[in-house]
């Protein structure tokens, strides 16, 4: 607890309350602060449980469901890799171009913050799939030139929130260099297909460059469902999930 | 009624003494002493129950913040309960029944008012429309015109609060909307600057005789790019808000900052991380200018129940 003595109340009306009426009109005031940590410590509220246990129940009976297995944690941490946003963007790609039956050259995802929980070693539930990805984002499809695709690469290498799959480069203090989609370079007039999310592609994140481009007129499938489907789809095989960094991405001074 | 019958009988005590006709005088209550409670939530993100797992397991859970609320409402008399906005997303509670579980809970505990968040705008417009019916308690944002939206009469710019005396103006801020919300979702939202509004918004609360101004800001603590409105911004370029809740951050605040800007007034600014895992207290008290400290007694907590 702590405490601490600020302002003065109203220097400027002072006077008119001292001609309208008779009582103080300046005052100090103190602030003491006392955050309390919601801790299990302290026992739960039988009437707010009463309210929560039969939406619980409902919410339980579906995410409670195990769709398959992570060899190890899988979070999102790590500047413009990380082994979630690894898992997430290389199976955006491969489940865009199975479930689209085009040729989709890339994908992005914004790792960092799109990402929202980490995946635990272990079964993985429904639930812990909606943690991850809780938006009701869309993946789209959108078509643009080498030249738009380079811009969009010096973003992420920029920001550094978001990968993109499977592009390499190195980060050096004058920008972006050695720039490879898978080993090849980006030639600047020929036409490239990224798999993105909806919110993205309407220049969230930054992504401003993206908000003029046409979109692919596909159905669009939930981000969320194709990582529930990748998930299944390897439980399946008998496969668990698991991700090394691809070390697309260096750093250096050059 | 217990308290006001104690405020009587110290007036008749003291009305032999000099000071009575001044405290009786009609039209501006002496706040001497008053005190006031402001508990305070933000981005709680559908957080209904404790964390599972994680480096916060077991922490959070709205039955148990309501046990707390409910503590500390059996030793203080006048005590606002206030959120900052981002109540919905971030768990599968969200994604089943779209905020009706979280408005229904925070009514149950007797929340005073929140704000709109930017992910309050992710089932759209119609979704927050149609969760608002579970909640009992205004909803404050002061630069989102929704004048063209479905919910332009279910939110308001700010509210007069009476508590024990001490008349409390609350406006409500949001964070800038594009590249932040899907523009599909916001509909004919418009964003208007933070800054310029809660002049106003100080302006009208001052006209209306206020002795204490709140903002509940979803703007966000700081930023590196100084250009953004933020909660610093906000206390260094508009005197007189008392005090800022803050959110959008997801800041955890070892204490409130007291920023004094270049007008010289002070500022507490407080924000309590996220996922409903602190609740935030401030107690404020007034007291006559130059008579120093009143005696004041900090309040311990015991997290035990």
């Amino acid at each position: 607890m702590k405490r601490l003595v600020s302002k003065t109340k109203w220097p400027g009306i002072c006077l008119v309350l001292l001609i309208s009426c008779s009582s103080p009109s300046e005052y100090d005031l103190s602030y003491s602060w006392s955050p309390v940590k919601i801790s299990p410590d302290i026992a739960a509220s039988d009437q707010v449980e009463a309210i929560i246990s039969p939406y619980r129940s409902q919410l339980d009976s579906i995410m409670n469901e195990v769709i398959g297995y992570a060899a190890h944690d899988l979070t999102s941490q790590g500047q413009y890799e990380s082994t979630l946003g690894t898992f997430v963007t290389e199976l955006l790609l491969t489940q865009s171009i199975s479930a689209y039956d085009l040729d989709v050259d890339v994908a992005i995802m914004n790792h960092r913050g799109g990402l929202r929980a980490p995946i635990n070693r272990g079964p993985i539930t429904l639930g812990e799939v909606f943690e991850v990805m809780p938006f009701e984002n869309q993946m789209i499809l959108l078509e643009m030139s080498g030249e738009t695709l380079l811009e969009v690469v010096e973003h992420i290498g920029k920001s550094g929130r978001s990968m993109i799959w499977p592009v390499s480069f190195r980060v050096t203090e004058s920008g972006l260099k050695n720039i490879r989609l898978n080993g090849k370079r980006i030639i600047e007039d020929q036409n490239y297909i990224l798999s993105i999310s909806d919110y993205l592609a309407n220049g969230g994140g930054g992504f401003e460059m993206l908000r003029p481009l046409k979109k692919l007129d596909i159905k669009p499938i939930m981000l969320r469902d194709m990582i529930v489907q990748e998930i299944k789809q390897r439980a399946a095989k008998g496969d668990s999930i698991k991700a090394e960094l691809a070390n697309l991405v260096t750093v250096s001074e050059q | 009624m217990k308290r006001r019958q104690f405020i009587l009988r110290s007036l008749a005590a003291s009305a032999s003494v000099a000071v009575s006709p001044l405290v009786l005088s009609s039209c501006q209550p002496n706040l001497n002493g008053r005190k006031l409670t402001i508990l305070h939530t933000n981005d709680m993100h559908s957080h209904i129950d404790p964390f599972k797992e994680g480096r916060n397991k077991g922490m959070g859970g709205m039955a148990a913040r309501a046990s707390a609320i409910e503590k500390i409402r059996a030793t203080e008399d006048n005590v606002l309960l206030l959120d900052v906005g981002d109540v919905f997303q971030g768990t599968p509670y969200f994604n089943m029944f779209g905020g009706e579980l979280e408005l229904k809970l925070m009514s149950e505990m007797g929340y005073d008012a929140t704000t709109v968040g930017n992910h309050e705008f992710d089932n759209g417009l119609d979704g927050l429309d149609h969760a608002m019916q579970f909640a009992n308690f205004p909803y404050l944002s002061a630069n989102y015109d929704f004048s063209k939206t479905i919910i332009a009469q279910k939110v308001r710019s700010y509210q007069v609060f009476n508590r024990g005396g001490v008349k409390i103006g609350i406006f409500g801020l949001g964070v800038g909307l594009q590249g932040m919300v899907n523009p599909a979702l916001s509909g004919n939202t418009v964003y208007l600057d933070p800054i310029t509004v809660a002049k106003e918004m100080v302006q009208e609360l001052k006209a209306q005789k206020c002795d204490l101004i709140i903002c509940l800001s979803h703007i966000g603590y700081e930023y590196g790019n100084s250009a953004i409105p933020s909660d610093k911004r906000l206390a260094q370029e508009v005197s007189e808000i008392d005090v800022i809740l803050g959110g959008h951050t997801h800041t955890f605040m070892d204490e409130p900052l007291l920023l004094t800007n270049s007008e010289g007034y002070t500022t507490t600014i407080n924000q309590v991380g996220w996922a409903g895992i602190n609740l935030g207290r401030i107690d404020v008290e007034f007291t006559a200018k130059g008579k120093g400290m009143v005696a004041y007694n900090p309040i311990l907590l015991s997290n035990k129940a």
